[in-house]
C-alpha cells in the first residue's frame, strides 16, 4: 500500500497539528486507554441516571 | 430507535458498562463515566508505582485537560480488593485535589457479580435479570451486543479469505491498467458502491469485495470512503469494512483495517477502533497512525467531523500556520515521520504497490 495521504487524512492531520499533546503517552507495550464517546442521545440519558 | 434505557441504581450502571465497550467481561480494569458530558474511558489497574504514575497521568489528561467534566463515576473491576481500592482512592484524590476536578462519585469495586460502593460502604450483587433487562433495552435501540471478551473483537475480525483471494489478482491487474479517467470512474464506482451498502447493508458479493481492495490503497479511493463517514452513519461503515477485514487476503487487509479503525473510532468505539489497528503490520498506513493519534490524544470525534467541514478546515489550517510560527516543536510525531504534503495536492495517487 502506498504512504499517499488522501485529502481527508490531510486535513485530519492537520487537526492533530491543532490539538496540544498530551502529558502522558504510554510507550508500546505499556496499558491503552480505551475511549468510548458517548452520542448526545446517550449521554443525556446517562446525566439523568447519575443525577438522580 | 426506541430510547428506553433506564439506570436507577448501581448494579443497572455496571450492568450499563459492557454495553458501552463492547464486551462483557471486564477485568483489572478502572472504568470512568463522565456526567455533563465527556468520554468514558477503561484503563488496566496498575500493578507497580511506576504504573500507577502513568496511570493518574492518562486519566487526568483525559478528565482534567482534554474533557473537564462535572463530574465523573468510577468503577474499578477485578478480584484484587486492595488493588481496586488503592487505585480508586488514587484516582479520585487526583481528580478531586485539581482546580479544575470534577466531582467523583459513585465509586464502586465490583469483583464478579459483587459490588462495594467506597464512598457510602453499602455492597450488593448485579442481578442477573437486570444484566438481561439491560441487554434487551440495547437490542431495542438496534445495538449490537457485546462480545465476551475484548480478545473477542479480535477473533470477530478474523475469517477466510480463500474466495476473495481468488478474485484479486485479477481485480488488481484491472486496477494497474487503469489510466486517470478509468481510475476516476472506478473511484466513482467505490462511492456507489459504498452508498448502496448503506441503504441496503447487503456484504459485497467475492468479486465485488476484491475489486474495493485492489481500489481502496488508493489515496483518491480512501478519500471518498472516508467524506461519506459521519459520527452518525459510521456504524453501518463498520459493518462494511469489518466484513473486509474478515475476507481480505493478508497482502491487502492493513487498508480495510485501518478503515475500520477510523469507522470505529469515529463512532466513539475505542476499544474496536484499538483491535482493528492491531490487526495492521508494520508500516502502517498513514491513516492508522492518525487514528492511533486521536486515540492516545482521546480527541473527541465530533472534533474530526467538524475537521471535514470545508470553513472549518480552512480555520484549522490558518490555526495550524499560525502555530507552525509560533510553536514548531508542537508538530506531531506522525507528521514528522510521514513528511506531510500540501492539501492540495493531488488527489489520486498512481495505482500499484
Amino acid at each position: 500500500m502506498q504512504n499517499t495521504r488522501s485529502r481527508l487524512e490531510k486535513r485530519l492531520a492537520q487537526l492533530l497539528t491543532t490539538t496540544p499533546p498530551l502529558a502522558a503517552r504510554p510507550a508500546p507495550g505499556q496499558p491503552r486507554i480505551d475511549v468510548v464517546h458517548l452520542s448526545l442521545a446517550d449521554q443525556d440519558r446517562l446525566d439523568m441516571c447519575l443525577r438522580e | 430507535m426506541n430510547n428506553t434505557l433506564t439506570i436507577r441504581s448501581h448494579d443497572e450502571l455496571i450492568a450499563y458498562v459492557p454495553h458501552l465497550l463492547g464486551f462483557q467481561r471486564i477485568e483489572s480494569s478502572m472504568v470512568c463515566l463522565a456526567i455533563g458530558g465527556g468520554p468514558t474511558a477503561r484503563l488496566d489497574l496498575p500493578d507497580s508505582p511506576e504504573a500507577m504514575r502513568l496511570f493518574l497521568d492518562q486519566m487526568s489528561d483525559v478528565y482534567l485537560r482534554r474533557h473537564p467534566t462535572r463530574g465523573v463515576a468510577l468503577i474499578a473491576f477485578g478480584e484484587d480488593g486492595r488493588a481496586c481500592i488503592e487505585a480508586l482512592a488514587a484516582l479520585g484524590e487526583t481528580l478531586v485535589d485539581s482546580d479544575r476536578g470534577p466531582d467523583v462519585g459513585p465509586m464502586l469495586w465490583v469483583n464478579g457479580e459483587e459490588w462495594f460502593d467506597v464512598l457510602d460502604g453499602t455492597s450488593g450483587t448485579v442481578d442477573p435479570a437486570t444484566r438481561v433487562r439491560m441487554a434487551a433495552e440495547f437490542a431495542l435501540m438496534g445495538r449490537a451486543m457485546p462480545v465476551a471478551t475484548r480478545e473477542d473483537l479480535a477473533a470477530a475480525m478474523q475469517g477466510d479469505p480463500t474466495a476473495v483471494a481468488e478474485h484479486l489478482p485479477a481485480a488488481e491487474a484491472r486496477v494497474l491498467d487503469m489510466d486517470a479517467a478509468a481510475l476516476r470512474a472506478e473511484v466513482g464506482w467505490l462511492g456507489t458502491r459504498l452508498d448502496q451498502f448503506r441503504s441496503d447493508r447487503e456484504y459485497l458479493s467475492d468479486v465485488d469485495a476484491a475489486r474495493v481492495l485492489a481500489v481502496i490503497h488508493d489515496s483518491g479511493a480512501r478519500n471518498v470512503a472516508e467524506m461519506r463517514m459521519t459520527r452518525e452513519n459510521a456504524p453501518v461503515y463498520s459493518e462494511f469494512w469489518h466484513d473486509l477485514v474478515r475476507r481480505a487476503p493478508d497482502e491487502v487487509r492493513d487498508t480495510p483495517a485501518a478503515m475500520l479503525a477510523l469507522s470505529s473510532y469515529l463512532e466513539g468505539n475505542g476499544a474496536q477502533a484499538w483491535v482493528a489497528l492491531d490487526q495492521i503490520s508494520e508500516p502502517r498506513p498513514p491513516l492508522a497512525d492518525l487514528v492511533a493519534t486521536a486515540l492516545e490524544q482521546a480527541i473527541d470525534p465530533r472534533e474530526w467531523e467538524r475537521a471535514l467541514q470545508p470553513q472549518a478546515a480552512g480555520s484549522l489550517m490558518q490555526q495550524a500556520a499560525l502555530r507552525d510560527r509560533t510553536a514548531p516543536e508542537r508538530r506531531t510525531h506522525d507528521q514528522d515521520a510521514h513528511n506531510t504534503h500540501g492539501v492540495d495536492g493531488p488527489e489520486s495517487s498512481t495505482p500499484g504497490r
